[in-house]
């Protein structure tokens, strides 16, 4: 298994370095699973990333901060703002389900989402960019 | 039991011959690894774990407690705007945490 995670990692680092500056790498490789966390600076934005694959389980939080707002934000934790759109009042029976969504600016909103890779996360960053003067 | 063929330098089984038995050398040599790699590993994790306590000022049930109710988020979301990338990391420790403990005392349990 490790040798996929690592490929997997690997991947992501080099897809954040073709894009971050200031990166910073932290990896952790152990029997069952590894963890991933990378920070950056992403013009005038600071990008988050962390990742770990749990026995074929993928967790991930990928954001991007600009000062102490979040632009923009992707993650699978099991956030109750989700998991009431997605159940309900019925969210409380299901308080550890990893829920797949996105936080827009300030976290004002969320949207619930398909499982996303970090690919996709930079595509959405890139597409930030290129309205970044209409947006800020 | 599992046999395992693996490769060890002349030299070295020339002297290890003299020390008593090869495989009960290797065998015993194999066990202080793991012992030292599961008190690195339980060392690590500890360590990590603490740095989590300490941002968010509680324990990891305190913190889940806390991400359960609207205001409880709210207070964490102030120590940290993306909470849901450490959430994955205390996980993550507190899983080796338990399964190298696990593992140590497997260890010094068999011998």
């Amino acid at each position: 298994m490790e040798g996929k995670i690592r490929r997997h990692f690997n991947e992501i680092i080099e897809n954040a370095k073709a894009v971050l500056e200031d990166m910073e790498i932290e990896q952790d490789y152990s029997v069952k699973r590894a963890l991933l966390k990378i920070s950056g600076n992403f013009r005038k934005f600071k990008v988050r990333i962390t990742e770990v694959v749990d026995e074929d389980k993928r967790k991930y939080a990928y954001y991007l901060i600009k000062n102490d707002l979040v632009m923009i934000g992707f993650d699978n934790a099991p956030d109750i703002r989700a998991l009431k759109i997605k159940y309900g009042k019925d969210y409380v029976h299901h308080h550890d389900e990893r829920i797949p969504h996105f936080h827009g600016k300030g976290k004002k909103s969320i949207e619930l989402t398909k499982e996303i890779s970090f690919r996709e996360f930079l595509e959405a960053v890139k597409t930030l960019k290129e309205y970044e003067n209409d947006f800020f | 039991m599992a046999t395992v063929t693996i490769k060890i330098k002349t030299d070295y089984i020339k002297i290890l011959d003299t020390l008593g038995s090869v495989n009960a050398i290797v065998e015993d040599a194999i066990r202080k690894y793991l012992i030292d790699k599961c008190v690195e590993r339980i060392e690590k994790s500890k360590r990590k774990i603490e740095e989590l306590e300490k941002k968010y000022d509680c324990n990891y049930a305190e913190f889940i407690s806390k991400i359960s109710n609207a205001e409880g988020l709210k207070a964490v979301e102030k120590t940290s705007l993306n909470w849901e990338g450490d959430m994955a990391e205390w996980e993550y420790w507190g899983n080796e945490l338990k399964e190298w403990k696990a593992r140590l005392e497997d260890i010094l349990m068999k011998l």
